[in-house]
């Protein structure tokens, strides 16, 4: 291991080890499902296996951190574009970190969510850590295919997750919807990949940067053809894959009907976590592989310039639909819609500023609309039913969590102190500083409207009369306690955001820019193939 | 609106056929490759290169050498697409009493003839073994995990045909032992993929490396040819795959009054 700096060696794989403990857990949860049949035992078993992957993220982040630079992980020991390699850098190891983190709070909220006689957990559990693996390894990956792989991965979990209310017409439908587009982007995101391959000869990502650049990378020869429609093919298929995975309107129908028929746990999970996959790949594909290259720039201005329709047009869908809908479920659906749509147009900007607001947005709606999502299953679990006009009174007869979702709302809607007002004030810098200023109206207008969805769900949740005695609404501590706690993140990400700010946000978006240091590193471990190999 | 219909699907086989053609000759210059991509070229040098032992897999298939040593993540995470559409099956089908299953004893009047029964049996052996030879052959013959288990897979199915679903189970091959089975041979996986790092080796490595303390995986046990980690990926890929189709094939036999019953037990409680 003499080619990395001296590091305990668990710093220098828990990146790798990541993904990979979450899908060998995964693995064996049939085996323990099936020789034990106790379900406190398969509930220690994903939690302990999620705060694992949770410490193995932050270790990897205190290491990319530490190096100051990308970290390159050789998969089988073969140096980049033979075999496959992790390149991480700063923004895509916080980023895991914040997914394994909550993740980790949706498996210790689930385990009394489910009712004690809910059949079917193990599979639920070997889902979800297939979900963990599926994100945490699109994250990290540096190769365009295993992009490909993972995200396959990730998307079959989460139909299986869709579908586990197998007894539900709803969600059987919600899931084939889900997954019959969720195919299909797939799918296109494979023909994109066969174009890169095609007119590149190389699926790295870091080889990529440089064949397009065109700077030199061994092994791998010369482009093939013209790089501009090779290119062009790849960027047009995979943001229209992308954006389905994430949900950005025009695509986003398939999302809505997915959270909400979905378990609480389930659309938090895909809402808060999966998403932020989907702008993590068109961040880094349009701006670290693309942006600034030669061959391909009008190309890429077009692409950044959907990406920025597309973010519009995903707030004003969101924010109208939103206040009109009847579903607790539903509206946060919308909700989730909207805010997809600020950062899809904070991506499109693509200046520093914008990346930097697009990143804080991303960990700042994961963390407050999964607790949206948590506070509201509350309420559904207690009321029986979606509906806003079957739950009215029902927040009363459970004052902690009621004033918790208070948090996520006023949070998601922009209100100072909480988290969401600051990424949005960043958003608006970042628009008034390429003389955008009619779109910060729009994002102030759309906030304004969704303010009003979210005071529906409260208005009716809490402010009116109880309809009928709930009985016991507070859930128990092991449920209580990660709202509490992503509560106290919406407020400290909020009123602590200058130091955030400086400390984790701007350095992780300023390396989604360093294309240089990204092909750097790769490079110097392609130079292996240099010395001995006569080709 | 009959003849927008009709217009339509010569219309759009009209598009793909232009599209493809304009890719494929003279635009991108790529489709019909005169020349192999230097990338593949250097995989069908190295693979069994035994002067260049840095770079070799020591497997003279090249294309198993490719997937699971060169790209093993792929494959490995493609195994577990595989094994999560499988348990996502699982999930969708299961019932709320499982004993329901078991109504599936079929009385021998509706059996087929002998003539077929007995050369489905004759058939049944002839694959299973044909199954195995192609996975434990997959690192020097084409073929492989994926290939046998998909081999496999015909066997169940020919036995739920001529006989019926409850003859697979008296086999012995139920639903539980395909799960069993199944996160067996993926662990297989799991641990020869996480072995170097015992060594201080990299995830996933196979052969040694200049710049890893891994001695590698044998290359061959006195006769036998292993090719290093390929056999042992190769039989745990055969494992998955083979139960994955006999868990999915077992669900798709059960009748439709398995469900419909489970259901009215469902909607008695709600």
């Amino acid at each position: 291991m003499e080619i990395y700096p001296p590091l305990p060696p668990i710093m220098i794989h828990s990146l790798a080890l990541a993904p990979v403990t979450a899908i060998v857990s995964a693995f064996a949860m049939p085996l323990i499902g099936l020789t034990i049949k106790n379900r406190k035992v398969w509930d220690a078993f994903a939690l302990t296996i999620s705060t694992i992957v949770f410490i193995l993220t932050g270790i990897g982040y205190a290491t990319v951190r530490y190096l100051g630079k990308p970290f390159v992980y050789l998969l089988g020991g073969w140096p980049p574009p033979v075999g496959i390699v992790y390149e991480v850098d700063e923004f895509a190891a916080l980023l895991g970190l914040v997914s394994a983190f909550i993740i980790w709070l949706v498996v210790i909220y689930g385990v009394k969510y489910f009712d004690s006689n809910e059949d079917g957990m193990e599979w639920y559990y070997t889902m979800l850590l297939g979900l963990e693996a599926g994100v945490l390894g699109c994250i990290y990956t540096g190769d365009v295919f295993n992009v490909f792989v993972l995200f396959e991965v990730l998307s079959i979990t989460s139909y299986g997750l869709v579908a586990f209310w197998n007894r539900r017409g709803e969600c059987i439908e919600a899931a084939i919807k889900y997954s019959l587009i969720g195919a299909l982007a797939t799918t296109i995101y494979f023909l994109a990949v066969t174009f890169i391959y095609a007119s590149l000869g190389t699926l790295n990502m870091a080889d990529i940067a440089a064949k397009i650049r065109g700077l030199f990378f061994p092994v791998t020869g010369e482009p093939y053809g013209s790089i501009a429609l090779g290119v062009g093919l790849f960027l047009a298929l995979s943001i229209w894959a992308f954006t389905v995975e994430a949900g950005v309107a025009p695509n986003h129908f398939r999302v809505l009907d997915a959270y909400q028929v979905s378990p609480s746990t389930v659309a938090a999970l895909l809402s808060a976590v999966a998403a932020n996959v989907g702008f993590y790949l068109l961040a880094r594909y349009l701006i670290t592989l693309l942006s600034g290259a030669r061959a391909v720039e009008t190309i890429v201005n077009a692409g950044l310039l959907i990406v920025l329709i597309m973010g519009l047009v995903s707030i004003i869908v969101g924010s109208f639909l939103m206040i009109v809908q009847s579903d607790v479920n539903r509206i946060l659906a919308y909700s989730s819609v909207l805010n997809y749509g600020y950062v899809c147009l904070a991506i499109g900007l693509a200046t520093p500023l914008g990346i930097i607001a697009a990143l804080f947005h991303m960990i700042n709606h994961a963390v407050a609309k999964t607790l949206i999502f948590l506070t509201a299953g509350v309420y559904v679990k207690a009321s029986g039913t979606r509906r806003l006009d079957g739950m009215e009174g029902v927040g009363r007869y459970a004052p902690i969590t009621s004033a918790l979702m208070v948090i996520a709302a006023l949070a998601l809607a922009g209100v100072p102190p909480f988290n969401g007002f600051v990424s949005k004030l960043i958003l608006y810098e970042a628009l008034l500083e390429v003389n955008l200023a009619p779109l910060v109206i729009i994002i102030v207008l759309s906030s304004a409207l969704s303010l009003l969805g979210y005071l529906k769900i409260i208005y009716h949740a809490y402010t009116k009369p109880p309809m009928k005695d709930y009985g016991k609404v507070e859930p128990p501590k092991a449920m209580l306690w990660p709202m509490i706690i992503l509560a106290a993140l919406c407020i400290i990400l909020g009123v602590a955001s200058p130091w955030i700010y400086d400390m984790f946000i701007e350095p992780a978006a300023h390396t989604i820019f360093e294309t240089d240091k990204f092909i750097e590193v790769a490079y110097e471990f392609a130079e292996k193939l240099l010395i001995g190999v006569r080709i | 609106m009959k003849g927008v219909k009709i217009l339509f699907i010569p219309l759009m086989g009209l598009v793909v056929i232009l599209i493809m053609l304009i890719l494929s000759y003279g635009t991108l210059g790529y489709s019909p490759a005169e020349y192999i991509r230097s990338l593949g070229e250097f995989l069908l040098r190295q693979s069994f290169n035994v002067f260049e032992k840095e770079w070799w897999v020591g497997s003279p298939e090249v294309i198993t050498a490719t997937l699971w040593d060169y790209r093993g993540l792929d494959t490995v995470y493609e195994t577990t697409v595989f094994y999560l559409a499988v348990i996502g099956c699982v999930s969708v089908f299961r019932l709320l009493q499982p004993k329901l299953a078991e109504i599936t004893k079929e009385k021998e009047e509706y059996a087929l003839t002998v003539i077929v029964r007995v050369a489905t049996k004759i058939v049944l052996a002839v694959i299973i073994l044909i199954s195995i030879n192609i996975a434990l052959h997959g690192h020097i013959t084409p073929g492989g995990g994926f290939q046998a288990g998909s081999a496999f897979a015909i066997a169940p199915l020919l036995a739920i045909a001529a006989f019926s679903r409850y003859f697979v189970e008296k086999m012995g091959l139920k639903i539980n032992l395909s799960h069993a089975l199944r996160s067996l041979g993926l662990i297989i996986i799991a641990l020869v993929a996480l072995l170097p790092l015992f060594y201080f080796g990299y995830l996933l490595q196979n052969q040694a490396k200049p710049w890893s303390p891994f001695p590698g995986y044998p290359i061959e046990v006195s006769f036998l040819e292993l090719s290093g980690s390929l056999f042992h990926f190769d039989i745990g890929e055969y494992l998955n795959v083979a139960m994955g189709f006999l868990a999915i094939f077992l669900l798709l036999s059960l009748p439709e009054r398995v469900f419909k019953k489970d259901m009215e037990v469902v909607k008695s409680e709600s």
